[in-house]
């Protein structure tokens, strides 16, 4: 029988309790000791999805289950710097590997601090033999502060004595003191008035309740604004690479968001604002394309030969002296007046928007037209690309899709979920192909560029031009097999029994709304 | 997972004491420790104040590897575990003859275990018969404490040329000395003399006679625990660092 967590209501009395699990026996209090508890999860709270929570406390890193706050895994914190990317953590126990697969390239961050005190009490039989034993832990949120004191029992039962435990539990359960309801992290967070998982990366917006396409456009705008500026903050500490990631598309699904809605803003009044919003998305281009680079940097070098990794340490170098050029540019933009007055100014069109040609259209009306009108461009576009298309046929294509997605994610909630999810995920693997064949070509491009650098930059640099030959290569090899599997993939895309169900998705849209 | 019985022909020589000990030091030490109470009287039991569970009888335990499994308790001690003596364990020899391949069935119980313990410490009953031999044969050492008296000695050769008769290992076995009195010329002499002349291998370590190790039965607990630092509590954690490193667990 293992530990066993329960949740104490604030009316319960300690001396109630300890008599009541000790069930007839004698009770001891064995001692109590300070607890300080440090919560934290990535931005996007990976680790509360999972259903975790991390814990940095009695000078070890634990992970707790949130269900029962049971441990999962933990390891002795090393000292130094407070980690931020799982790479970071300690590596016994098991704690860097499964925190490296649940937040990859995110950093984890503050959530919350609680702190008290554990009292620890045994359960002796006529022997004197400990056959339970009990603590009751007291916290109270720290930082952010609470006035709220947070009560959890936790039974934990001896071996071969399971029937102290039972009865403790059935005792408890007289007193209303059961397995708790609520994650403990969870209940810290509502006592300071912290959601959790109130952030996610996947656009979220509900159109049912908006019936007019009006009101729609302005639902799914807001809903992106309020995105850009939740990640700004992160973005100018440059805490990871999400921030900037996540504002990036945000920016963009806002710019699709003006064409898929294109007649219901009115157009000369959205005018400037597309201009403004592509400006931004250009501007924060490069910083990302670097940011990129970097997180492959493991990849690219197990690309190129042993004797010819070393050549590619200039290029990252480089690379890094070039991003820190890139973050102070984004940094600065973001803090400019002209940043600000272009949120400020969707912000105050949002509240008060100047309706277009068609703003009175229904929702469901507008989404199943325009669902048809992007899927037919899609295909259109991609039944015209065979083996000699130059490559810029497929960029387009790429750019169409992008706008599909989007379009299938800004009325989702006006079609059958799994439906929906079904045709993402069919467009999926066409964009993963698309995706793959851009970055290929955009970073052979790169690598060309640092090549023609070479020369002027350095003397001693043909290990470099090596390597950074090697790397094109590859490159350009795997560019050819993605590029021929392309024909395949988009077949897959056009199957009869795809289209159908788009045509099917579309119609259903009109009914809901 | 390693296994350790304690084991003497004679009585009254420490033994129980030296288990119980032993199985506390190596579960402070961290390691995850199974104490096994074979002698019915259930004195190891006893100190640690575990009673076996209904049920838990000698029969049904040499019969299903999972009524090893729910006989063990939990001491108060972190790391250890003990499988309480029960009053049937008197009969582990009729009932040990009546199974099949009695020989290894002690070891084939104590298998599944190796999922939870790092160590298993038996405490063997005093007599040389086949429990013992089952014993013998699921040990990686057999350590034996021998108080330096002429007839101490004299067991200890028995229990030898019972190794050799049913070739067991000679080297599993690990003689200690225990409660040697040093004010005694005899026992300081044999203490000089038997690791010289007998086959078996000698700790370093003596076990002294002290009042401390005695009290055990009024404290009911290892040494270690109420009375840490005098010679005995000592003798004890250098006994367990010299079996550790011939165990290695």
């Amino acid at each position: 029988m293992t530990e066993l967590n329960l949740a104490l209501p604030d009316d319960v009395q300690v001396p109630d309790l300890a008599t009541a699990l000790a069930a007839g026996l004698v009770v001891e209090e064995d001692g109590s000791t300070p607890v300080r508890r440090r919560y934290f999860d990535s931005f996007d709270w990976r680790l509360h999805r999972a259903g975790l929570a991390l814990v940095r406390e009695d000078g070890r890193w634990r992970l707790r289950r949130l269900d029962d706050d049971t441990v999962e895994l933990e390891t002795a914190a090393g000292g130094g710097r407070w980690p931020r990317f799982a790479s970071e953590f300690p590596a016994g126990g098991g704690l860097r590997k499964r925190l490296d697969k649940l937040l990859k390239m995110r950093a984890v961050i503050h959530v919350a601090t609680v702190a008290g005190d554990q009292r620890r009490w045994r359960v002796l039989n006529a022997d004197r033999k400990t056959v339970l034993r009990f603590d009751l832990t007291a916290l109270q949120p720290e930082k952010p502060a609470s006035d709220r004191v947070l009560r959890v029992a936790a039974l934990r039962p001896v071996r071969g004595y399971d029937g102290a435990a039972d009865r403790a539990r059935a005792e408890a359960a007289r007193l209303g003191v059961g397995p708790l309801d609520l994650p403990f992290l969870d209940t810290v967070l509502a006592a300071i008035g912290i959601e959790a998982e109130s952030y996610s990366s996947r656009f979220c917006a509900d159109l049912t309740d908006t019936p007019e396409s009006l009101a729609a456009a302005v639902r799914v705008s807001r809903t992106l604004l309020g995105t850009m500026r939740r990640n700004e903050a992160g973005l100018k500490t440059d805490l990871d690479t999400e921030f900037l990631h996540d504002f990036r598309v945000a920016v963009r699904r806002q710019r699709s968001a003006l064409t898929i809605f294109k007649g219901v803003f009115d157009p000369a009044a959205i005018d400037g604002f597309k201009r403004e919003f592509a400006a931004l998305g250009r501007l924060t281009g490069p910083l990302r394309d670097l940011d990129v680079y970097l997180l492959d940097e493991a990849r690219y070098r197990d690309m190129v030969p042993g004797a010819l990794q070393s050549g590619l340490d200039s290029l990252f170098e480089h690379l890094r002296e070039q991003r820190a050029g890139a973050l102070t540019q984004v940094r600065r933009a973001l803090g400019s007046p002209a940043y600000r007055g272009l949120t400020d100014a969707w912000d105050t069109f949002l509240a008060d928007p100047q309706p277009g040609p068609i703003a009175d259209r229904p929702t469901g009306d507008l989404a199943r037209e325009r669902l048809q009108r992007r899927h037919h461009r899609v295909m259109r576009m991609g039944r015209a690309i065979g083996s000699r298309t130059p490559d810029t046929a497929l960029h387009r294509l790429r750019i169409e899709c992008k706008k599909l997605r989007y379009l299938l994610e800004f009325f989702a909630s006006l079609w059958d979920a799994d439906e929906g999810k079904i045709l993402v995920d069919q467009l999926k693997d066409l964009q993963d192909n698309l995706g793959e064949f851009n970055d290929l070509c955009v970073q052979q491009e790169m690598l060309r560029a640092a090549l023609g650098e070479l020369t002027a930059r350095r003397k001693s640099a043909l290990l470099e031009a090596a390597s950074l030959g090697g790397l094109v290569a590859v490159l350009n090899a795997r560019q050819q097999v993605v590029r021929g599997e392309f024909e395949a993939t988009f077949a897959a895309f056009s199957r009869p029994r795809i289209t159908k169900r788009f045509a099917r998705l579309a119609s259903s849209a009109e009914d809901v709304a | 997972m390693k296994v350790l019985a304690v084991y003497s022909i004679k009585g009254g020589v420490g033994k129980t004491a030296a288990a119980v000990n032993l199985a506390h030091a190596a579960a402070d030490a961290g390691l995850r420790t199974l104490l096994v109470d074979l002698d019915s009287q259930g004195a190891a039991s006893f100190y640690f104040r575990v009673r076996p569970r209904k049920g838990a009888d000698a029969a049904s335990l040499l019969d299903r590897r999972e009524s090893v499994h729910r006989a063990i308790r939990g001491t108060d001690f972190e790391n250890l575990d003990i499988l309480p003596a029960h009053k049937s364990f008197r009969k582990m020899e009729r009932i040990l003859d009546a199974v099949t391949r009695p020989r290894s069935r002690i070891a084939k119980l104590l298998k599944p275990q190796r999922r939870e313990y790092d160590l298993v410490v038996i405490d063997c009953t005093p007599t040389l018969n086949l429990t013992a031999e089952a014993v013998f044969r699921a040990a990686d050492l057999v350590a034996v404490p021998v108080i330096p008296t002429t007839l101490s000695a004299r067991t200890l050769q028995m229990l030898l040329d019972f190794f050799k008769k049913q070739d067991l290992d000679r080297k599993r076995l690990l003689a200690f000395f225990s409660m040697l009195d040093r004010r005694k010329a005899l026992h300081l002499k044999l203490v000089e003399e038997l690791p010289a002349q007998s086959k078996a291998r000698f700790c370093r370590t003596a076990i002294p006679v002290s009042s401390d190790i005695e009290k055990m039965g009024l404290e009911r607990e290892p040494v270690a625990l109420y009375a840490p630092h005098t010679r005995g509590a000592r003798a004890v954690s250098e006994l367990w660092e010299e079996i550790r490193e011939r165990l290695d667990p």
